[in-house]
């Protein structure tokens, strides 16, 4: 197994350095220029030279890239070129809010979302199955940002119980945004565990089971819920990285301080090493979490060997 | 059947005990809403109004611009000329920094040095013109220095975002951490800030002049515009900016609110290319002016949150002058056809205005988005308002960023373009000087008319304030009169406070929020 790991981390190495090659092909391509934008529109043509040469923007542009990689290689990622901070420090700053959302997202996905589809499941064709569908279709076809502001409205202004942005409320701050950001997910995650657990319970080894005098609950959670585990975690695992790199719209209703916000800010003012810091941050933390999910299908069913 | 409900459960728990955590305002904090958060605290990186807005409580200046455009004593006491391009400044004794660095005239040298670096410039170093630097005279004197005589030199050096005197010994301390640990002689110390979140200041309990009153000011992001107004009206912050145009008429009606308001320094207007055929036609411009409706995009556009222009410079800028700008053109169709007429241009059958080879009347129009308040639908509309009369608009809008980048190119093809111009100094020499003076960036109609160069250049280097505002009054009249721009709107700065506070006073820069004098009841 640990080859297995090896090799998958070294695979990472193309796959990021592809990564943050894309970003800064497409941001040197984007028009609009990061020094301009700086300076202002009365900046004279000297002022607008020596701001790019303090930058490095004089270079050309794979000698920038090269500069960049060989720097990311030691563990710099360079500077921000609207405020001189180190880009290791702007995203210092927003990537725990943005991971503390993100798994407190997840809580909320796997707690409602598996439940739901499980019950779903079981009571198919029933009102409980039919509301349980409809919630999740209402999950999945409404626009982040509008739920987001039904929530605020609702339960900040109509009635006012729940803090309505920032962190700076504990885990009262959490509710509404880890609601909003999950409720897609949980839509998921959901219908897919209904359909898993429906194709398990018509099984053989199921009835088995049920004939042997197990009761049902033990069937339905042990058995055939273990069986659909290895398709609801890949799916959980590629929604770990969404939730993490998609929370832009999110973090902007409710005012969170994460990642999202920064690339955003950073997008319009063209600041491209932290764009590409935080990107390569970003699928760094994808990458981990696809290869931790690889390796849990080991521990679900131990059938699956690592070679 | 029995079924297990413990991780639902579970989940409605967390969520009641994450309930408890709500906390309340607190009396002694002030605390404001706004759109976005600052980039860097220290001037020398960051001149935008969401940084402004903190630190020129961090910060002071030579002398200050007031609420009312005129010029106060501010860390000098004193000033005066000791020839065309020196002046002398006797600065305030017993001031310190924050950190306890005593301010003098080497920090005032120090700060102007930083800024005018070659190797690394201020982001608002062009705005300072011909200031070449500072020679200290003694500890508490100061001259600064011009490159030729500078009518506005006052002006130039009351503005924070350029020359805030900065605390020599922090700048060295935290190098380029500087705008992340801002040290200045302001009535307020910067405490702590937390990224897109918020910032913290603390008064200042060493300040030279009257000690605030408030305690604590923090500064809240809240980047969406309805959570905004949300989060003020239910009481978590006492003071918002930028308030939703749509919703003021409501706040406006409502006594638990107070509105501050004042005319800006901003002019959003349509340009119009002297060089690109055919706006280089006189009649042709005078035409597009008579066939925009300002007033009605002021109305139902811009929803009257701003005041309709009234020139090419705002109300309140020094050398702000009169002109005949709104009768002049006032919406007229009729006027507009007749003009295009003589240029040339009939409508034919289809309503299109065409010349006599049947070659459409054809305006390059190109438009920002997301700079000023409303930029994108203001120009849509106007194109909208010149095809109704048949003229043929390409119109191009573009992300702010890529429009400043298409607007530097060499080779230009736009007739019309939209633009806000805010006069950062408060003098119409910064209005003035770089829009309409030939050769100038910034002058983007690429207007030339020797005679308003003259009055201009004359202004600039006067010294005698009656001398400069009579030239701009006659350089103003000249350019309404040559239709460079059809003026918009002019900003209306709004500020949203509780009933609660007491003491704001509103200024027109649009960075400009001051606190120092700021209670809570």
């Amino acid at each position: 197994m640990y080859a297995y790991v090896i090799r998958r981390l070294l695979w990472a190495i193309p796959v990021l350095i592809g990564i943050t090659f894309t970003i800064h092909t497409v941001l040197s391509l984007t028009p609009g220029d990061p020094v301009r934008i700086m300076l202002g529109e009365t900046a004279t043509e000297a002022q607008i030279e020596a701001a790019r040469a303090e930058i490095g923007l004089d270079r050309p542009f794979l000698e920038r890239y090269g500069f960049y990689l060989a720097n990311v290689v030691r563990g710099d990622l360079g500077e921000s070129y609207r405020n001189k901070r180190a880009v290791a420090e702007e995203i210092r700053d927003a990537l725990p809010a943005t991971a503390q959302l993100a798994v407190a997202a997840l809580v909320l996905i796997v707690l409602l979302g598996i439940p739901s589809g499980v019950m779903s499941a079981v009571y198919r064709g029933t009102w409980l199955d039919a509301t349980l569908n409809i919630l999740s279709l209402v999950g999945l076809s409404m626009p982040v940002f509008w739920i987001g502001l039904l929530l605020i409205y609702f339960f900040g202004f109509t009635w006012p119980v729940l803090p309505i942005g920032g962190m700076r409320d504990g885990l009262a701050s959490f509710v509404l945004p880890a609601f909003t950001l999950a409720l897609n997910s949980y839509a998921m995650i959901s219908r897919l565990t209904r359909s898993e657990v429906l194709e398990t319970l018509g099984e053989d080894y199921i009835r088995t089971a049920r004939a042997k005098g197990l009761g049902f609950n033990v069937v339905v959670w042990r058995h055939a819920l273990k069986a659909s585990f290895i398709p609801i975690i890949t799916v959980i695992g590629l929604q770990f990285g969404l939730l993490m790199g998609g929370a832009v719209l999110t973090e902007t209703v409710f005012s969170w301080p994460g990642i999202g916000r920064l690339m955003v800010d950073a997008i319009m003012t063209r600041d491209l090493l932290v764009v590409q810091g935080a990107v390569l941050v970003l699928a760094i933390i994808f990458v981990t979490v696809n290869l931790a999910v690889d390796l849990i299908y080991a521990f679900l069913d131990p059938r699956i060997r690592f070679a | 059947m029995r079924w297990s409900f413990r991780p639902t459960v579970l989940a409605l728990v967390l969520v009641l005990v994450a309930l408890l955590g709500v906390t309340m305002a607190q009396d002694d904090r002030l605390v404001i809403v706004r759109p976005s958060d600052a980039i860097s605290l220290d001037p020398q990186r960051a001149t935008t109004a969401p940084e402004v807005w903190v630190y020129n409580n961090i910060y002071e200046t030579l002398v200050v611009l007031d609420e009312n455009m005129e010029i106060q004593p501010g860390l000098a006491t004193s000033w005066e000329r000791i020839d065309e391009e020196r002046m002398r400044f006797y600065l305030k004794e017993g001031v310190t920094f924050h950190d306890g660095t005593p301010f003098n005239a080497d920090a005032v040298k120090f700060t102007l040095e930083r800024v005018l670096n070659p190797e690394s410039p201020a982001r608002g170093a062009s705005w300072l013109g011909p200031i070449v630097g500072a020679e200290v005279v003694d500890d508490y004197t100061v001259d600064i220095v011009t490159d030729g005589p500078l009518g506005p030199l006052l002006n130039h050096l009351s503005m924070v975002f350029v020359v805030g005197i900065v605390s020599p010994t922090a700048v060295e301390q935290y190098g380029d951490e500087f705008g992340r640990n801002p040290v200045g002689t302001g009535p307020f110390k910067f405490v702590e800030w937390q990224t897109n979140e918020y910032i913290l200041l603390e008064r200042n309990e060493a300040f030279h002049g009257d000690v605030p009153e408030i305690q604590e000011v923090e500064f809240r992001v809240v980047p969406e515009e309805g959570a905004r107004m949300l989060s003020f009206i239910r009481g978590d912050a006492d003071m918002l900016l930028r308030a939703a145009p749509a919703e003021l008429p409501m706040i406006r009606e409502d006594p638990s609110y107070k509105v501050y308001d004042t005319p800006g320094l901003r002019i959003v207007y349509i340009g119009l290319n002297f060089t690109q055929e055919p706006t280089g036609d006189p009649r042709i411009r005078q035409a597009i002016a008579h066939a925009i409706d300002v007033d009605s995009i002021n109305a139902f556009v811009v929803e009257d949150a701003m005041e309709p222009a009234k020139g090419v410079l705002a109300t309140g800028v020094f050398g702000y002058a009169e002109t005949d700008v709104v009768e002049r053109y006032a919406y007229d169709p009729e006027r507009a056809l007749e003009l295009f007429a003589e240029a040339g241009y009939e409508q034919n059958a289809q309503g299109q205005l065409v010349d006599a080879n049947g070659e459409p009347l054809r305006l390059v129009q190109w438009a920002s988005v997301g700079r000023d308040l409303k930029d994108k639908e203001v120009s849509e509309t106007v194109a909208a308002q010149l095809r109704e009369i048949g003229v043929t608009i390409d119109y191009v809008q573009r992300e702010w960023g890529a429009y400043l980048s298409a607007l530097a190119l060499e080779e230009v093809d736009y007739n019309m373009f939209t633009m806000g111009w805010v006069t950062v100094t408060g003098d119409a020499d910064f209005g003035l000087y770089t829009n309409f003076h030939q050769g100038f960036g910034t002058n983007r109609a690429h207007y030339a008319n020797p005679e308003v160069d003259a009055l201009l250049n004359e202004a600039r280097v006067n010294l005698d304030p009656e001398a400069r505002l009579a030239a701009y009054a006659a350089a103003q009249q000249q350019i309404v009169e040559d239709v460079v721009w059809v003026p918009i709107y002019q900003t209306r700065e709004t500020v949203v406070v509780q009933d609660w506070v007491e003491g704001y006073v509103p200024h027109p820069a649009e960075y400009y929020v001051r606190l120092a004098t700021v209670t809570k009841q």
